[in-house]
């Protein structure tokens, strides 16, 4: 719906008799498709166009290709705790959606998810996290500011341990990927949380904000080559920004999109669903 | 994607002779890259579109000689026209006694952190005597956020439960203490939420603050034409933050904002702590995007 709400950035082309390629490819850079990817799909647009097909239908299958098959999915199993990770650049959008997460896994899987506020750096970021906590219910488990993120997760996983709770999700630290120093940090977070529980983190999620450019293809490639990213969360998608650089972010690193944020409240997460992503670009 | 602009022009130029008048197909094939170059640095495809037609005309008009490289002559150019498009820094309005300024922008994007920062900037390199208002009472914890800020730089805060009571009291209080600066951190908005921008024109219409800045992240998109033209449009803007310029993002933002609105820049944003912020350097600006 959120989507359908946003942008009907094609409005003014589609259902022109000949069609202005220069035009569509301009749209996308508009919704900060990047450069290369935006030529590539106007290239096979026009293929299929040529080949009979609607223009609408053209484009958007041509916008398809770009996103991978099926639909994405969060890991969860009862069998053992399983932990979703949570990074990106400040102010992404990563504690609201560890909240969000957590009211996901109580509705979608019947889970007991537990918060470990691992941003021990922001000013009242532990408080804010406590706040979602105290809202959804469900335990945080913090320590002072300034604590050792690392120390944090460590006890944290065997706090949620020995409360049995399922899935352990950790709210680190706003970080640009330009700092190595703070990429360290995270590494050393992974490191603990497969130490403690194998084969885990399950999920490494990379918060990305819709409205921003081409440093969002950086931003990804850094932050992969670091961590094991498993799934980026599309946030702020209720504004009229559409994030179009996943199209190049998907092609160039196979990272899927898995969920969307539109919103600032905690029902506010939708799954990403790439038919109407496409739409979304084209009306 | 290009990495070394300059390095780029220079290559594009081996295939040219290098001296006399540059052939049409030539300039074509150079402003190709520059719009690209633009493009991928996030500038506005409006302006990018606006300056490379600029250079363009500039480029046909060139004559190069064998003693300057043409690359040089070319990025010295592209320099210069994104300079102009920056234009000189802003500066904040103190001729009002408390001096208001209200921080403003989309969700995310600095302006709590910006706030403890400008407070902590004029206290100490100006003499001034800040109070640090939080007004945004919607973000959970923002208050209480921007309190422990104030408290690391030991400098007042004062807050309410909505943002008008918040304001009125601080005015109030400054009055009183003799506080001269009130800067008001206000709860994100984007630039499409018709109920929350009403509220900070409400605000502005009740407290006419001097002082209306808009607070963009480096790394924004295409999106910041939208954004800028939308609080230019709820509020009279003074002056542009631009933050987290600490990364790698080449900030064409700033360029998008000024283009739609011709709001100049104040301050960048260059690192979490407190500490971090600079005054707006044009030329420094243009370096990461061309290339030093
Ligand atoms: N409109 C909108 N706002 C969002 C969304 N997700 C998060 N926000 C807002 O974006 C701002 C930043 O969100 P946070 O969750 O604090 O971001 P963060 O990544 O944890 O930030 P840092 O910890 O400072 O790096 C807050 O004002 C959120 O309410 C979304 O999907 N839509
Ligand atoms: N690296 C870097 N981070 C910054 C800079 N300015 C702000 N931040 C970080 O960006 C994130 C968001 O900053 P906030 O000040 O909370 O942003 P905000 O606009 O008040 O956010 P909302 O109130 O949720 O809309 C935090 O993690 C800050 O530490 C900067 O110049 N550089
Ligand atoms: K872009
Ligand atoms: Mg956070
Ligand atoms: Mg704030």
């Amino acid at each position: 719906e959120a989507l359908t709400k946003t942008r009907r950035v094609f409005s003014s082309v589609v259902g022109m008799e000949s069609i202005d390629w220069d035009e569509i490819l301009e749209k996308f850079l508009l919704v900060d498709v990047g450069a290369d990817i935006a030529q590539e799909i106007v290239k096979d647009a026009k293929k299929r166009w040529l080949n009979a097909a609607p223009i609408e239908i053209a484009l958007k299958e041509a916008i398809e290709d770009f996103l991978p098959e099926g639909k994405p999915q969060l890991f969860f199993t009862n069998s053992h705790p399983c932990v979703w990770l949570l990074i990106g650049v400040n102010g992404s959008g990563k504690t609201t959606t560890c909240a969000k997460l957590a009211k996901y896994s109580i509705e979608e899987f019947k889970a007991t998810p537990i918060l470990i506020a691992a941003d021990t750096f922001r000013a009242a970021a532990i408080d804010q996290l406590k706040i979602w906590g105290e809202r959804l219910n469900i335990d945080v488990i913090s320590q002072k500011e300034n604590s050792d993120p690392a120390a944090v997760v460590f006890d944290g996983l065997k706090a949620s341990k020995s409360r049995k709770r399922n899935p352990i999700i950790i709210d680190t630290a706003g970080r640009l990927h330009t700092k190595d120093n703070l990429m360290e940090e995270l590494k050393k977070i992974e490191r603990v949380i497969g130490k403690e529980i194998e084969g885990e983190p399950s999920e490494v999620l990379l918060v990305l904000d819709a409205s921003t450019g081409y440093n969002a293809v950086k931003q990804a490639e850094v932050f992969s080559q670091s961590l094991k990213v498993t799934g980026i969360i599309l946030t702020k998608l209720d504004s009229s920004a559409k994030g179009g650089y996943v199209l190049n972010i998907t092609k160039k690193f196979n990272i899927p999109v898995k969920f969307i944020g539109v919103g600032e409240g905690v029902d506010d997460l939708v799954p990403f669903d790439k038919v109407q992503y496409a739409e979304g670009l084209i009306p | 994607m290009l990495s070394d602009f300059s390095e780029k022009i220079q290559s594009l130029f081996k295939k040219f002779r290098g001296y006399g008048k540059l052939t049409e197909k030539e300039i074509g094939e150079i402003c190709r890259d520059i719009r690209l170059l633009f493009l991928e640095s996030d500038i506005a495809l409006s302006a990018t579109k606006k300056i490379v037609e600029e250079i363009k005309n500039r480029l046909s008009t060139l004559e190069f000689t064998t003693e300057t490289s043409p690359g040089t002559l070319v990025s010295n150019i592209v320099r210069e026209e994104l300079i102009n498009l920056l234009g000189k820094p802003g500066n904040i309005d103190f001729s009002e006694k408390p001096t208001l300024v209200m921080m403003v922008g989309i969700q995310g994007s600095g302006k709590t952190t910006t706030s403890a920062k400008i407070a902590n900037y004029f206290a100490t390199k100006e003499n001034k005597k800040p109070l640090l208002v939080g007004a945004d009472v919607r973000r959970p914890a923002a208050q209480l956020q921007l309190e422990k800020l104030s408290q690391q730089i030991k400098i007042p805060f004062f807050t309410d439960k909505d943002p008008f009571l918040a304001c009125e009291g601080a005015l109030n209080l400054a009055r009183s203490k003799g506080y001269d600066l009130i800067i008001v951190d206000t709860a994100g908005r984007t630039h499409v939420d018709e109920e929350l921008l009403d509220e900070l024109k409400t605000l502005n219409e009740r407290f006419q603050p001097k002082n209306n800045i808009l607070v963009i992240d480096s790394m924004m998109g295409q999106e910041a034409t939208k954004v800028a033209k939308a609080f230019f449009n709820t509020i009279p803007l003074t002056g542009a933050i631009l933050t987290k310029f600490d990364g790698d993002a080449r900030g064409g933002a700033a360029f998008s904002l000024r283009e739609v609105t011709g709001v100049p820049l104040i301050f960048l944003g260059v690192g979490e702590k407190i500490q971090n912020l600079e005054k707006f350097d044009p030329v420094r600006v243009v370096n990461r995007i061309v290339g030093m």
